[in-house]
This record gives structure tokens, sequence and C-alpha cells, in this order.
């Protein structure tokens, strides 16, 4: 099982309150992370990774256990990253537009 | 009693906004989407409430919304649009090759013909089409296969198709605007296009008069005479007679023939509605005032309308999608503005 913290705009856009908890089936990697979130809330499908590039959007990063793992290729493995026995992995949207 | 439903979009969200007496009372519903830009959104003329909306974020990108209750309850279409095809390179702003590259969709136009058929206009400009009420998306590829397509040129916002119009009575007919390339034609609901630019002038370019390069800024055609066709261009207001074959000017005394917006009268079809801007550089109308231009002529000879309207200081703009004529009679005019007015 994982945590997985989401940026408000995908909560609402999912009706999410607070933190998810996902079991992610295999390896997990990035890649594994956002397949579960999509399959689980389909409304999300392409808001985090760029459906056409499977790029990380630009305005988006990723943490895992608190470590920037955002330009980590997406179907490498999270495992050196992970601290914790239930991991937490952050997915926030860039503060920008002020 | 008489019910208008407007559709809002905007850069906060969506309203849905409902008179059920006449337009003397509104009901406000909304914001939907509140922090995302709605970048179009629009209703089945086959079934009021069934609505879509095109949910737009710089930092999670497109989603697309559906909802067959007037708004009350919406779901996540497919937002998957794939070009058909190996990626094929358009002129970027400096003259460079650029791969077409999905952003964002413009316009959804659900079809004159079949409730569950949708049109979607996107950038890089092409259009596709939804048979399943927007579950999925498959292009009409022969547009941006076009042997003119290579040398399409993003305008300011993009490379966008901002306009989808069916002719009412002929569901073959559909006609596009992409700017800054120019508007296109199809006789074979979208199989095959051509350019229909005959008769636009583009000052900005080397040559004038050449066949795609034309920043069309809006489309408009009342279903009564689908034949006739009104346009903002970037500057020029242009009419055609022949279903775009040929188009010539009808700004005639506007103060501006710089604009976004045209719309035709939902009872008459030689009436015409414009908001004229100062120029591309300025996007603020002239003199500061808020001025509607409305002709009953089917252009050239055109009256400011401005009871109502701010007369000094506004410095709104208002864009190509945000002017629209309700059905009744006579009919309601409603725009909105950069400004965040209705």
């Amino acid at each position: 099982m994982i945590q997985i913290r989401l940026p408000q705009h995908l909560r609402d856009l999912a009706n999410i309150s607070g933190e998810l908890t996902l079991e992610i089936s295999g390896e997990l990697t990035l890649a594994a992370i956002v397949n579960t979130i999509e399959v689980e809330f389909p409304m999300l499908r392409g808001t985090i990774l760029n459906p056409t590039t499977q790029s990380r959007r630009a305005f988006i990063r990723f943490f895992a256990d608190g470590q920037d793992i955002s330009n980590m290729p997406i179907n490498e493995s999270l495992k050196e990253y992970i601290r914790h026995a239930t991991p937490r992995i952050d997915i926030l949207g860039a503060i920008a537009g002020g | 009693m008489t019910e208008v439903r407007l559709l809002i979009g905007t850069k906060k969200g969506a309203f849905i906004i409902d008179s059920a007496n006449g337009r003397s009372q509104w009901q406000i519903q909304g914001p939907l989407f509140g922090g995302w830009e709605i970048y179009h959104i629009n209703a089945s003329p086959l079934n009021k409430n069934l609505i879509y909306a095109s949910q737009f974020n710089g930092w999670f990108g497109q989603v697309l919304q559906r909802s067959f209750d007037a708004g009350k309850t919406w779901e996540a279409v497919s937002n998957s649009f794939n070009y058909s095809g190996e990626p094929k390179p358009h002129l970027w702003y400096d003259g460079s090759f650029h791969l077409w590259e999905f952003a964002k969709v413009w316009n959804l136009s659900p079809s004159l013909f079949d409730e569950k058929t949708v049109f979607a206009g996107i950038e890089d400009a092409a259009i596709f089409v939804s048979h399943d009420a927007g579950e999925s998306w498959g292009e009409l590829h022969g547009l941006r296969e076009h042997s003119t397509a290579g040398s399409w040129q993003p305008g300011a916002g993009g490379l966008c198709l901002h306009t989808v119009i069916q002719d009412p009575t002929n569901s073959n007919r559909i006609y596009v605007g992409i700017s800054a390339a120019g508007a296109f034609k199809s006789d074979d609901a979208g199989l095959n296009w051509k350019p229909i630019n005959k008769g636009l002038r583009a000052d900005y370019l080397p040559d004038d008069d050449v066949e795609v390069g034309h920043c069309v800024h809006r489309l408009a055609l009342h279903r009564s005479k689908p034949e006739v066709l009104f346009m903002q261009k970037h500057w020029d207001v242009m009419r055609s007679d022949d279903a775009g074959e040929n188009w010539y000017e009808i700004s005639g005394n506007l103060p501006s023939d710089f604009g976004f917006a045209i719309a035709v009268d939902y009872n008459n079809p030689e009436t015409v509605y414009v908001i004229p801007i100062k120029s591309d550089s300025e996007h603020f109308p002239p003199d500061h005032q808020l001025r509607v231009y409305r002709s009953q002529s089917g252009g050239y000879d055109w009256q400011p309308i401005s009871k109502g309207l701010p007369q000094s200081h506004f410095y709104g703009n208002v864009l190509r999608g945000a002017l629209s004529s309700d059905q009744c009679d006579p009919c309601g005019i409603y725009f909105g503005s950069t400004t965040g007015e209705i």
C-alpha cells in the first residue's frame, strides 16, 4: 500500500478528500502509480502525465517519502527512495501564476 | 413561458444561467469546475440537457466533461485526441517547423443531426468527431492532410481550430475556422476539405492573397440562408454569398474592423452583430467605449448600440466565442468581456 497526496485541483476533479491509499501491483514506479490512479479515477486520465508523450507535465513534481523524484524515468523502480513501510508519494502542482 | 439558458465559459470556471420567465429573472449555477479554464461549453441542439465542456488548466492539461442533466451532474469523457498517421510538421512562429502536438480543445459542436455526434476543434489545428457522445474520438484527418497544412502557422493564441459550423440543411457540409490558416469547407461530412479564402486579404503577409495564412477569428451563418457566411477576420468583416467560395468586405462604416466575435440575429438572416476592437495591438474598443454594432442590411451599414454599456474607460475585449443570440423573438444578444461582465 502507498499513500498518495494529489494537488487540490485533481482532488476536486476526482471528488477525493484527503490522501489516497492505493495498492500498486508489481514494481513500484511512477508509471505504475499514475496508471493505478487513472484506473481508479478515470477523470484524472492525462492530467499528471502527458498522455501522448507519457512525460511529466511541466508544472507537476513527484516526491517519494520526501525525496524529489520528478526527473526519474517513469518506468524505473522507486525502491531505493522508499523509507517507510507505507511509502508516501506526493504529486504536487507548482506554485505559479502569482 | 420563454426559457433561455446561457452557457458561459470563463478562465475561472463555467456558469449555467437559466431564465424561465422571459429573461426578467436569472438563476445562476456555478462556478462549475472552479479554477479551470473552460474553453467552450455547448449543448446539443437536439437535447438541451446534454452539455459538453472543455476544461483546461495549464498544470493538468485537458479534461472533457459531459452532462446529461443540464449541468447538475458531470462525468469526464475521453480526452484522448490522437492524430492520425505519422506526426507531420507545420510552421512555427519563427518560420521553423514544429510537429503537430495536441494542446487543448477550443470548440465542441454537437451535431445538428445526430444526438450522440459531437465535433471537437483542437489545437494544434484538427477536427475530431465522436459518435458516442464523447466516449471516444477519431480525427477527420483529411483536413490536416490538406496539401497546404505544412504552411499553416499559429496565431497569437496558438494554431487553433476554433470554429465549427454545420450547414443546417446539409449534413455533409461543414465549415471550420483556423487561426492563422483560414476557413475550410467539407462537402462530404469531413472526409475531404478545401480552403475557402478567396477574397480575403492579409495585409500582414508578403502575399496579401495567399490561399492559406489568414487569421480568421470567427464564422457565422443563419439557418434560413446557410449559403451566406459572415466572418470576423483579424482585420476586416467579410461576407460570402456562395458558401465561402468568394468573400467580399462589409466593414463599411465600422470605427474599426478588427475584432473577434460575430453573430447573426436569430430571426433575421441579414441582421449581423460585431463588437469592434481598436486594433491587434490594443485589445479594447475604439475610444474605450463598449459598443455593439448592428447591421440590418447584411453588412456595410452599421449602427452602434451603446445604451446600457460603459461609455468611458472600458479596456476589456470580447473574444470570438463570447457573442451569441438566444432564440426568442426579438432575440436577446449576449456577450461576455475579458473583464468579466456578461
